[in-house]
C-alpha cells in the first residue's frame, strides 16, 4: 500500500513537471481533436496489426523453438539461421524488403497484409527464443516420467512440457507484445495508416507537429502501460507461486 | 521367499553403457522372473540407476540387449511407447507433474494413451492410502505422499513390472516407512520388481534376490541371506560393513 502511494506520488510529480514544461509552448490540442476520428482509425489499425502479428509470431515462434530444440543438427541449424537473420537486421530494413521484394514477388499489394506478416515474421525470432527458454526450463525428469508412462513425444510436449513452460513464458511474452506495439509504428513507412501515420499526416496538414505527436505518444502509453503493469503483477505472483506452491 | 520356476520376464544380456570414457555398465547379465523382487545395492555411481533406465529405454545400451517378456527393448523401435508403458518407473525425485493434481498425475497416461476414465486412477490412489488427496497439487504433499502418488501413477498403465530408482533416498527418515509399506504390499501381490535401494532392511525382508553392484558390474548376486550373511567378495563385505554399521 505504501509502495503504491510512493509510485503514485512520483508519477504525479513527473506528470506535473511535464505539464509545466509543455506550458511554455503555445499548445492547442483542439487541432488534433478535430482529427479524432482519424486517430481512432489509426489506433484500430495499430491494435489489429500488432495483435495479428503476435498471433503469427506465436505460431511461427513455436515452430522456430521446435526447430532449435531438434536432435538433428541440420534442423537445429535451420532454426538458428532464422533467428540470426531476423535478429541481425533492423526491422525497418525488413519492412522495406517485405514491401518491395516479397510483396512484388507474390503480387500482393495489401499493405496491411504485408506489414502484419513482416511484423509477425520479425516477432517469431524473438518469441521463438522465449519458447525455447521456457521449454528448456522444464526439468528433464518431467520428460522422463512422461515417456516412462508411454506418452509419445508429442503428447509429452502438449500435456507435460507446454503447460509448465507456458506459465513461465507469460511475462516475457507480454514484454514482446509491448515491443511489437511500438515496432508496428514503422509500418507507416510502407503507407499503412496506423497511429504513427495519422500523427505525421495531422502534423503535416496543420503544421501542429508537436501536438500531433504528443497525442500519439499518449495513445501508445495507454496501450503499453497496462500491459506492462499486467506483466509485472504476473511476475510477482509467479515468484510467489514458485515459492509457496500457490497456483495461478 | 521362494518362487515357482518361470521364464524370465526381464533379461539383460551383456548390457554395456558408456558415457565418453566412463563405463557406467559393463557386460551386465541379469534375469528377473515373473513375480520376483530383485534389489540392487551398491555405492553411488555403481550403475544401479543406469541399469534400470536401460530396461525402460530411457538409456540405450552401447552393447548387449534388454528383453522384456521376450521383446527387445530399443529406444529406436516404433512401438517403444507401448513397451515403456508395460514397465512402471518410480524416480528418486518423484518427477510428479506439478501442474496436475494427484489424480491428474495418475489419470494422465491412461487417459491419453488408452482413453480410459478416472475410476481406476481413484482406486489406485486409494490403494496407496491417498484417496483424500486426489484433488491436491503435488507441492502441497509431503515427500512420502508424493512418492506414493508416483507409485500409483506408475501402476496406472497396468505394468507387468515395476522399476524403483532409489525411491526413498530423497525422503525425510520419518516418511521412508510409508513408501516401503506400499512397495511391500506390491511385492506381496506378486508384482515383478527391480529396486535400486539403500534400504537394507527392505532388501532383507522383501527381496527374493539381492545383487551387489560396483563399478558398473554385478559383483555378486544371491538370496538376501547369501549376500548379507555370507558375502563372497571383499568389495561386497567392505560395502556391507559400511552400510550395516550405519
Amino acid at each position: 500500500m505504501k509502495a503504491l502511494l510512493v509510485r503514485l506520488g512520483v508519477t504525479a510529480a513527473v506528470a506535473g513537471a511535464l505539464v509545466a514544461a509543455l506550458w511554455q509552448f503555445d499548445l492547442d490540442f483542439s487541432i488534433p481533436w478535430r482529427y479524432r476520428d482519424l486517430y481512432v482509425e489509426g489506433l484500430g489499425r495499430t491494435v489489429a496489426a500488432t495483435g495479428l502479428a503476435f498471433g503469427v509470431g506465436m505460431v511461427l515462434g513455436v515452430a522456430v523453438a521446435l526447430l532449435r530444440l531438434s536432435r538433428r543438427l541440420a534442423i537445429r541449424h535451420l532454426g538458428d539461421l532464422y533467428v540470426e537473420l531476423i535478429r541481425g537486421t533492423p526491422f525497418v530494413v525488413q519492412v522495406w524488403i517485405a514491401y518491395f521484394g516479397v510483396a512484388t514477388l507474390l503480387r500482393v499489394d495489401n499493405k496491411f497484409f504485408v506489414g502484419t506478416l513482416a511484423l509477425g515474421v520479425f516477432a517469431a525470432a524473438y518469441m521463438g527464443e522465449i519458447f525455447r527458454a521456457g521449454i528448456e526450463s522444464v526439468e528433464r525428469g518431467q520428460v522422463e516420467a512422461a515417456r516412462s508412462l508411454g506418452l509419445s513425444h508429442v503428447q509429452t510436449l502438449r500435456h507435460v512440457i507446454f503447460p509448465q513452460a507456458f506459465k513461465r513464458m507469460i511475462p516475457p511474452l507480454t514484454g514482446e507484445l509491448i515491443a511489437l506495439t511500438k515496432e508496428s509504428s514503422l509500418l507507416y513507412l510502407i503507407g499503412l495508416v496506423e497511429m504513427m501515420a495519422v500523427a505525421k499526416q495531422v502534423g503535416a496538414d496543420t503544421y501542429r507537429n508537436f501536438e500531433a505527436f504528443l497525442v500519439v505518444a499518449a495513445m501508445y502509453l495507454t496501450l503499453t502501460v497496462p500491459l506492462s503493469l499486467f506483466a509485472r503483477r504476473l511476475e510477482r505472483r509467479l515468484k510467489r507461486s514458485e515459492r509457496t506452491g500457490v497456483h495461478l | 521367499m521362494t518362487l515357482p520356476p518361470a521364464p524370465p520376464l526381464i533379461t539383460l544380456r551383456g548390457v554395456t553403457r558408456r558415457y565418453g570414457t566412463v563405463t557406467a555398465l559393463e557386460e551386465i547379465d541379469l534375469d528377473v522372473k515373473k513375480g520376483e523382487v530383485v534389489v540392487l545395492i551398491g555405492p553411488s555411481g555403481s550403475g544401479k540407476s543406469t541399469l534400470l533406465r536401460c530396461v525402460n529405454a530411457l538409456e540405450q545400451p552401447d552393447a548387449g540387449e534388454v528383453l522384456l517378456d521376450g521383446e527387445r527393448v530399443d529406444a529406436a523401435r516404433k512401438d517403444v511407447d507401448r513397451l515403456r508403458a508395460e514397465v512402471g518407473m518410480v524416480f528418486q525425485h518423484f518427477n510428479l507433474f506439478p501442474h496436475l493434481t494427484a489424480l491428474g498425475n495418475v489419470a494422465l497416461a491412461p487417459r491419453l494413451v488408452r482413453g480410459q476414465g478416472d475410476a481406476k486412477a481413484r482406486a489406485l490412489l486409494e490403494r496407496v492410502g491417498l484417496a483424500d488427496k486426489a484433488d491436491v497439487y503435488p507441492d502441497m504433499l509431503s515427500g512420502g505422499q508424493k512418492q506414493r502418488v508416483a507409485i500409483a501413477r506408475a501402476l496406472a498403465m497396468e505394468p507387468i513390472a515395476m522399476l524403483f530408482d532409489e525411491p526413498t533416498s530423497a525422503l525425510d527418515p520419518e516418511m521412508v516407512g510409508e513408501v516401503l509399506q506400499v512397495m511391500r504390499d506390491l511385492a506381496r501381490d506378486g508384482m515383478t520388481m527391480v529396486v535400486a535401494s539403500h534400504e537394507m532392511g527392505f532388501a532383507r525382508e522383501v527381496a527374493h534376490r539381492v545383487a551387489f553392484m560396483d563399478g558398473g558390474r554385478i559383483v555378486e548376486a544371491g538370496t538376501p541371506q547369501e549376500v548379507f550373511e555370507r558375502p563372497s567378495h571383499d568389495r561386497t563385505k567392505a560395502f556391507l560393513s559400511k552400510v550395516l554399521r550405519a
